[in-house]
This record gives C-alpha cells, structure tokens and sequence, in this order.
C-alpha cells in the first residue's frame, strides 16, 4: 500500500497528489467499516452459539421430563417454549446474514464509488 | 446420508417442497419471490457490465482521437457518465446479490424451524416404549444431525452459469473475440458435459433431498445403529417387533409429520 502511494505520487504528479489521498482514504474507510462489522456480527455469533446451547439444553431436558410431561399433558406448553427458542434463534440468524451482507455491500459500493471518483 | 432412488415418491417431493413453499405462508411466498427476481435482476446487470465498460472505452477513445492529447478534465467530462454507468452495474450486481441471499436466508430459517419443530412434535408424541428404546442423548444428537442437515439441503437459489448459447450474437462476440478458435472449440466441447453435469447434480440433490425427509423418522429412531432386531415405530401406536425386517427398512414406519 505504501509502495502503490509512493508510486502514485511520484509518477503522476499534478493529480498524484489527489490519487494518492483518494487511494488511502478509501484503504481507511474500507478497513473501519469492516472492523465495524466484523465485530457486530462476533456478537451476534455468540449469542447464536448461545442460543444454540440453549435449545440443546432445552431439548434434553424436555425428553427427559417426557414421562412427567406426557402425564400432565403438557406437550403444547413445552412446543411453545422450545418454538420460542427457535425464534429467537431464527431471528438472530437472519441478523447476522444482514449484517454479512451489509459487510459485502458496504465494501462494493466502496470500491466502486472510489473507483468512479 | 445413503440414497435410494425408488424411494421418490410424489407425496415425499411435495413434502420437501413444502417447507419451502408452505401453505398460506404469504411472507415466505413474498420473499422467494423477491429473491427470485434479484437473482434474474443480478444475473441481468452483470450481462451488462463488460458492455458498459466497452461504451465507456470507446468513448474516451474517440475522444482522444479527435482532441488530440487533452487534459484529464475533458476526458472524464466525456467518460465521466459512462464510466458512472459501468460503476453503477457493477454495484448493482453486488447489490442484487445481496438481496438475494438475504431475502432467501429468512426462507431459510423459517422453514429449518419448522422442521425441528416438527421433529420435536413427533418426539413427544413417541410413546413410552419409543422413550424406553431410544435414549435421550442420542435422541439430541440425531435431532441436531437431522436439522442441520434440512438446513444444508434446503434447495436455495445459485445463479446458474448462463450458456453461451443463450445469448444473442452481438452478446458473445467480444468475449469469443478474446481468444477466438480455441474458445469456440472448447465450448463446444464442454458446454453438453457442463450441462449433463449440472442436471444430473440436480437430480442428486432433489434425491438427497426427498432421502432425506424419508430418513428423518429412520434418522430419529437411533435404537437401531445398535440394536437392529428392536424396530419401534415412531409414531404408529405400539412398538412392533420385526425381527425379519433390516434395519434400514422404512416400510413399517410412517411419519405422520409430513
């Protein structure tokens, strides 16, 4: 990166000058956006790797419980709260498939518009 | 997950599909749809963009050729719209992309929730002697083998390579042109195999898929990776004792789920 600047600037140098502040500002911008996002999406992974526990958990236990559970009649209770992890589970997940996403196109539109520019 | 080519049935395909394409799901409809077209809108712009690029060249070209040797200014007065217009394509094809994974990735989760609830639906309803015969622990691990395995199999839309046939002339020239006999040879060549390839992986992947729903119940009842003789039913009243059947065979076992 230093070497293509060094380059730039010397080789053309009326708007070397330009090219060379164009070029590093959109390395910066670049690089902050996807160490932004980068760690959004960390969190959202864990707290996906939680809720997958979580649901793991939930499903032992319920199976478990299955004799006491069958003798109240509670399977549409349990349905629920397992439905309820799942959710959240779900919804988590499209969270994180945005925010990849969003990764993607940020860096595109970045490119691009700086490839205009 | 072993695959067995009679075991397609009608019933099986409309059951896969219908985690896809569930009834009275109008957001799910809505979003594969949306998807659907961002793909064709994707595969559209990115027609496009060596296109724009070639205008925008051209253009700059002829403008060098009848001004002479001119400063930056004037080249990108001229180029500067066309040159826009190729970066615009090139960002719609990633935009359009993006779209497309994202609205299908809701599809996604929704029908791998469906499914494991379905699973689970299925595992409460077992009777005691199901509970007796299969271990929980066991039941968690093919539970959790069985969702993740609807998830990768879940059909999900990829961006078939378009056939170089399909495209009008004028489309194809400029990359025929690039290296021209060779080319020509090779595509003729390669194009029928490619294509004999692509529908026969196809065809693999919507046999794996009805597999699939077929193996869910086998995949659950686990008892019999250790004790063949012991085949009880999931979900068909009282354990029936089978002592002739193999234990990878499926006919005594309906799955009510689907």
């Amino acid at each position: 990166m230093g070497l293509s600047a060094t380059v730039l600037t010397r080789r053309f140098s009326s708007v070397g000058r330009a090219l060379t502040a164009v070029t590093l500002g959109t390395f910066a911008v670049y690089f902050a956006w996807t160490a932004l996002l980068v760690e959004w999406r960390i969190q959202l992974r864990a707290r996906l790797n939680a809720l997958d526990s979580a649901k793991g958990a939930y499903f032992v236990d319920s199976l478990a419980g299955q004799e006491a559970i069958k003798l109240y009649g509670n399977e549409a209770a349990e349905e629920q709260r397992f439905d309820g992890i799942l959710r959240s589970i779900a919804t988590t997940s499209l969270r994180s498939a945005l925010v990849g996403s969003m990764l993607n196109a940020g860096q595109a539109r970045l490119l691009s518009s700086r490839l205009a520019g | 997950m072993w695959l067995n080519l009679t075991s397609v049935r009608g019933p099986t395909l409309a059951a896969v599909l219908g985690y896809i394409w569930p009834k009275g799901d109008w957001k799910g409809k809505f979003l594969i749809c949306v998807s659907m077209l961002a793909l064709c809108f994707a595969k559209w712009l990115n027609i496009l963009v060596p296109f724009a690029l070639k205008r925008a060249v051209d253009a700059l070209e002829a403008q060098q050729s009848t001004l002479g040797a001119s400063g930056a200014a004037v080249v990108m007065s001229v180029g500067g719209p066309l040159l826009g217009a190729y970066v615009a394509a090139r960002l719609g094809v990633s935009l359009a992309n993006e779209a497309r994974s994202v609205a299908f990735a809701g599809v996604l989760q929704t029908a791998a929730r469906r499914f494991s609830l379905d699973l689970f639906d299925a595992l409460h309803r077992g009777d005691a002697a199901f509970h007796l015969a299969n271990p929980t622990g066991a039941l968690s691990t093919s539970f959790a083998r069985a969702v993740r395995s609807a998830e990768s199999r879940l059909p999900r839309p990829a961006s078939p390579p378009l056939p170089r046939r399909l495209l009008p002339h004028s489309a194809t020239r400029p990359f025929v042109c690039v290296s021209s006999q060779v080319r020509g040879m090779q595509s003729l060549l390669f194009q029928p195999l490619g294509a004999a390839k692509r529908a026969a992986l196809a065809a693999t992947e919507l046999t794996t898929l009805s597999a699939l729903v077929l193996e869910a119940p086998s995949c659950l009842r686990t008892a019999n990776l250790w004790s063949p003789n012991q085949s009880c039913c999931l979900l068909s009243g009282p354990p029936q004792y089978n002592p002739g059947t193999s234990p990878r065979s499926r006919q005594t076992c309906r799955f009510r789920g689907f």
